[in-house]
């Protein structure tokens, strides 16, 4: 099996950390849970995530226009830079290629994740149905009478190294395009895609990927906490992101049964 | 002249089995972290059966007491500790505050309870959400035919607050009951017996909603949810160390996290 490459991207309006200090907990928890590959983040931050660089880690600094942020754009702007940052990955080093988004930590070792013989790796939204808001923006109208599966969540995926760039060229092409009815544009587009997948898409099962903010289902400490990736996906504030996941960090990296922590700091 | 803002007295259990096991003691100490760090206007007592101190650096305002819990003979250790609840009253001298308040250990304050405090009232009880004074959790003080009429919740045994000048007689009615005849077996019988307290009570009562207290791992699971509460009780977790993780984030990412996640770059440089 050859090396996998996971990257994030974390891009914060002037003047605000959000994003950098989420990736910085997801590249941290890749590492605490011994993630064999590399890893890639691109940010906009003028300081490094990492002061001393971690073996395996390579930050890219992107430059965000300034108008990016301006009319609530934001937001839109950040998740088309998931396929615009393609130019800068090298996917045919790596047999597959993952994405996480930002507001992800990880709590268990994720290689098992990229292994077997798939070209697409996709997690459906447990309880969602690919016709709703989030997901169905590109749907035919043949599909929305016949067509009845959940839909993918785009923040998290993997693909083979070889189809990286493939994927990317699909994705921007239908995100072009004008949306058969009001969605989510860069989810549905995502959908759009895998569903024409002509390769293998593996589909991750339910119990590998929490969204505890979202989902109908693992909303309970216990069961989030058993899953290999928890994702703090939902229109929430940032700050509210960090507060979960740095919780969830906590508990998971920096928690021991003698408290060393706790008594260090409160002594 | 302004009147000065009311006291009031908080106190909880640290009470392990082997004595000096960190379970009650680290979560006592989370509890009463959390009610200073949220500047709770009164004084905190714990009472611990491990003769070394929670706090290697006493706080203002926190007095630790060492109690000899001794063997609970047939009971479990975890029923036998329950009834300490009410049991160290005798410790306790409420006199100049104006409310007492008992939290059971796996609580955690994520907000000033001043305002939950305040207020007219003898005797404030958090009544569990979607639940039945009939249930087995509640119901040994209360009999098959009551229980088919009755119209109310069970209340939860961890969290009691009380008008000082009527902490002592509360809490002897609640040891009478749980000491007392049962018309069942007995069963979570210091809940079941402030559940009897509280439905045959004349006391002026206020029971505690979300807004005062969530439980993330029963009803509340949600962290918007529970984030907003005042205090979050840890009742109904699968395992201790599960539950210690939780608290040990919870208390993190309350009061270490900032904006800049200062705590996450230094640990993580």
């Amino acid at each position: 099996m050859g090396k996998n490459l996971v990257y994030t991207l974390a891009l914060d309006p002037p003047g605000t950390t959000g994003h950098r200090n989420l990736a910085k907990m997801l590249v941290s928890s890749l590492l605490r849970t011994r993630f064999s590959g590399d890893i890639l983040v691109f940010h906009n931050s003028p300081a490094p995530l990492f002061m001393v660089a971690r073996q395996g880690v390579r930050e890219v600094r992107m430059e965000v226009p300034a108008r990016a942020g301006k009319n609530g754009g934001f937001v839109p702007y950040a998740q088309s830079c998931k396929h615009a940052v393609a130019a800068h990955i090298d996917a045919a080093a790596y047999d597959r290629v993952m994405f996480i988004d930002c507001d992800s930590v990880v709590l268990r070792n994720i290689d098992h994740l990229l292994a077997g013989d798939w070209e697409l790796a996709v997690f459906p939204e447990q309880g969602s149905d690919i016709h709703e808001f989030c997901w169905g923006g590109y749907m035919t109208r043949h599909e929305r009478k016949n067509l009845a599966r959940e839909g993918l969540n785009s923040g998290t995926w993997a693909v083979a190294g070889s189809h990286f760039h493939e994927l990317l060229r699909q994705w921007r092409a239908v995100e072009k395009k004008r949306m058969t009815r009001t969605g989510l544009r860069e989810q549905s587009a995502f959908n759009r895609v895998a569903l024409d997948w002509a390769g293998t898409v593996k589909v991750w099962p339910h119990r590998e990927i929490a969204l505890p903010l979202v989902a109908a289902n693992l909303v309970c400490y216990h069961d989030y906490t058993q899953t290999a990736i928890v994702h703090a996906a939902s229109g929430a504030p940032v700050d509210y992101k960090s507060r979960f996941l740095f919780g969830i960090f906590a508990g998971t990296f920096l928690f021991d049964t003698q408290h060393l922590l706790l008594n260090t700091l409160e002594m | 002249m302004e009147q000065p803002a009311p006291r009031h007295l908080a106190y909880t259990l640290a009470l392990d089995d082997p004595p000096g096991a960190v379970g009650h003691r680290t979560m006592a100490k989370f509890l009463t972290l959390s009610l200073l760090r949220t500047r709770f206007a009164g004084d905190i007592v714990i009472f611990r059966n491990s003769p070394a101190p929670l706090f290697m650096v006493p706080r203002a305002g926190v007095r630790e007491i060492f109690i000899k819990t001794g063997r609970p003979g047939k009971k479990t250790f975890w029923d036998y500790a329950q009834a300490w609840k009410f049991r160290v009253r005798e410790h306790l001298d409420v006199r100049g505050y104006d409310k007492v308040i008992f939290l059971d250990a796996d609580c955690l304050a994520l907000r000033n309870i001043n305002a939950m405090l305040a207020g007219d009232w003898d005797l404030a009880y958090y009544p569990e959400p979607q639940s039945h004074a009939g249930m087995h959790w509640f119901n040994c003080f209360i009999s098959k035919a009551e229980a088919a009429r009755l119209d109310c919740a069970g209340v939860n045994g961890g969290i009691l607050a009380v008008r000082a000048d009527l902490y002592h007689g509360v809490m002897e009615a609640w040891e009478r009951i749980h000491f007392g005849p049962a018309p069942r077996k007995k069963f979570f019988a210091d809940q079941a017996a402030l559940t009897r307290l509280v439905i045959d009570t004349e006391l002026r009562k206020r029971p505690l909603l979300l807004a005062d207290v969530a439980t993330p791992f029963g009803c509340d699971p949600r962290p918007g949810v529970y984030f907003e509460s005042c205090l979050v009780h840890l009742a109904g977790s699968p395992s201790f160390e599960h539950k210690l993780r939780f608290m040990f984030g919870l208390y993190m990412n309350t009061f270490f996290l900032d904006r800049q996640a200062t705590l996450l770059h230094m640990l993580d440089l």
